[in-house]
């Protein structure tokens, strides 16, 4: 396919082709995913030039980076730029097509983003304890040695107790107040959210599949007999708003 | 060891130390292998159900003379933990010492609120329950007005209440109550106030999304919250401090009953958990007199009772300045503190605060009557 053509049959030739092969059951799977990375190749020009250069590859975009690149789909960590995949999962769905292949994409990415958060939280959270442990560490060697020099005994099991509180005490309270620390905590509570969320979303819809009520129709129960019960409690008052009892 | 190789005292004594403490790893490793958290009873004082409302229960404690009552006195503990903290064991409760004391008293218990609770407010629990609760207590007692005793959270749904209705509250005793949500700013104590950086810490969105993803606030969540909030405590408490104890009975049994307690953490109700992050920890609405219960505006300024304020000098859950700054928000309402030089659960379950909270409160209400 020569560079620099019109595009728009360039791409209509390019997908029956590639239909056809897909669609013979003899083609040589070896000629079929340079066609499609032609065809992709010829899209993001006429793309480009439809949107006005606003679809234009980015500086330093390589062959397979873009998510609809099929020479990234062969390889074995996935698409170049992952953050492109996860901005494909947030567009709009189209009537159920590959709809079950960006939600197991979301599942895996609030996985990952929750296992990465929590890797965070703990890498701040050990940060802080080996700053306690490192400042325990030193100050008991400069006790040692002043009891050494001066002949008195080393510091006791109360002691060295009593020292390793009230230091672990400051330098931990430094730690939970540091902005690494807040903001691996909001992260992980976040990404913990977010994963329960599509878990929940998947599980429901198993449940639906079954016939077995779901939660989000529980809790729409729940919150109809709340109502009904505040109605009840105000007519028992007289329609008074407040419920200070009688 | 000194310079000369040698021990002060001799190295029978670091042997001694060192054989002590693992005799006391054994003994403990024995002791608690062979307790179980399932037999230790607490809240034990008798007492009576005389109302409920599904989950809601209000008991009275029995009195032992029927005389010269004080009171009455409602318990209101809040939702992150239950009442039974008050009376942990016999010679270490409140709420014996106040019977023992003369208080007509009474408590109102939560329950364990599910997932079918989600929907409660502060406008059910701090105003038609705690309404519907003296309703009952007038009737058995005779009087139309009643003494709250808050503790924590519980402490806010009375000062709501008061506020809300000052004709039907005798006096507000008030423990370890946060009042100015963003006093803690102003606290030097480094290790004070995690818990409001923290609320603040996440954003009002995150907040309603957690709690529609769960529903309620879930209590191992605010357990696990509250274990970090002193995380080097947390760890010499399950380590070194237990080893001290493992010859003491005594000590090892309240230890089991504290932990008896801390493992019974409910569920917090999520609608109110949201008017707690939201309203108060982030937007401080109660001082600033925008607070809604039951559709109408809390004015601290409304409250006319008496107002005994105690509160934990090293409490680092609710930071004494958080508790002290009723004072200022307070109209014409008589007002006394009490500092107790413990933390948070020692204003009530400490040696020493047993010796002067319970007294001071009897006291406090003998000058009510």
């Amino acid at each position: 396919m020569p560079e620099g053509g019109t595009g728009d049959r360039d791409i209509l030739r390019l997908w029956l082709e590639g239909s056809r092969a897909f669609l013979n059951a003899n083609v040589d799977a070896a000629r079929l995913w340079p066609q499609c990375q032609q065809m992709f190749a010829t899209w993001s020009r006429v793309a480009s030039k439809m949107a006005g250069g606003a679809g234009a590859a980015r500086a330093g975009d390589h062959d397979g980076e873009h998510p609809f690149d099929p020479v990234g789909w062969m390889r074995a960590e996935g698409q170049g730029r992952m953050a492109d995949l996860w901005r494909w999962l947030e567009g709009p769905d189209f009537a159920g097509i590959l709809d079950e292949h960006r939600r197991v994409l979301r599942e895996s990415r609030e996985w990952m983003a929750y296992v990465t958060a929590l890797e965070q939280m703990q890498a701040v959270t050990a940060a802080g304890w080996m700053q306690a442990f490192r400042r325990f560490i030193d100050m008991l060697s400069r006790k040692m040695e002043a009891a050494r020099d001066s002949d008195t005994e080393d510091p006791d099991w109360e002691t060295m107790r009593v020292l390793w509180r009230e230091i672990a005490d400051v330098e931990l309270a430094e730690m939970q107040r540091s902005d690494d620390y807040l903001t691996a905590q909001r992260e992980l509570i976040r990404t913990q959210v977010d994963l329960r969320q599509v878990l929940r979303e998947r599980i429901e819809e198993f449940a639906d599949m079954l016939g077995l009520p779901t939660r989000a129709e529980i809790d729409d129960l729940h919150r109809a007999v709340d109502e009904l019960r505040r109605e009840a409690v105000a007519l028992r008052q007289g329609g008074n708003t407040g419920r200070g009892g009688a | 060891m000194t310079k000369n190789g040698t021990t002060r005292g001799g190295e029978t004594a670091a042997r001694g130390d060192l054989a002590g403490i693992t005799r006391r790893m054994l003994l403990l490793t024995r002791k608690l292998s062979s307790s179980n958290l399932r037999d230790i009873e607490i809240a034990t004082t008798p007492k009576d159900e005389i109302w409920n409302d599904g989950k809601v229960k209000l008991c009275r404690y029995r009195p032992r003379n029927k005389s010269a009552l004080l009171g009455p006195v409602l318990i209101v503990q809040g939702l992150f933990g239950r009442y039974t903290m008050t009376d942990l064991q016999p010679g270490r409760s409140l709420v014996e010492k106040l019977v023992a004391g003369g208080v007509d008293l009474y408590v109102i218990d939560w329950g364990n609120p599910t997932r079918a609770d989600q929907y409660r407010d502060f406008s059910d629990y701090a105003d038609r329950y705690l309404g519907d609760a003296l309703d009952q207590i007038r009737a058995v007692s005779g009087h139309d007005r009643a003494v709250l005793l808050g503790i924590c959270q519980g402490g806010v749904f009375g000062l709501c209440f008061a506020a809300l209705y000052p004709e039907r509250v005798k006096g507000l005793v008030l423990t370890v109550t946060p009042v100015d949500f963003h006093a803690d700013r102003a606290d030097p104590d480094p290790t004070h106030g995690f818990l409001y950086v923290w609320s603040r810490n996440l954003p009002p969105v995150l907040v309603e999304d957690l709690i529609r993803e769960y529903g309620n606030l879930p209590g191992e969540m605010t357990g696990a919250v509250f274990q970090g909030l002193a995380p080097a405590r947390t760890f010499s408490k399950y380590t070194t401090d237990l080893i001290d104890i493992a010859e003491d009975d005594d000590a090892l049994e309240t230890f089991m009953r504290m932990e008896k307690w801390l493992a019974d953490r409910p569920d917090h109700p999520g609608a109110a958990a949201k008017q707690w992050l939201i309203e108060l920890f982030h937007q401080n609405q109660l001082v600033e007199g925008r607070f809604t219960v039951g559709g109408r505006q809390v004015d601290l300024g409304a409250i006319t009772c008496p107002v005994l304020n105690i509160y934990g000098a090293k409490d680092h859950i609710i930071p004494p300045l958080s508790s002290r700054a009723l004072r200022q928000h307070l109209g014409a309402a008589p007002y006394e503190e009490l500092e107790v030089p413990t933390g948070h659960v020692g204003v009530f379950v400490s040696r020493h605060a047993q010796r002067l909270v319970p007294d001071k409160i009897v006291s406090w209400l003998s000058a009510l009557e």
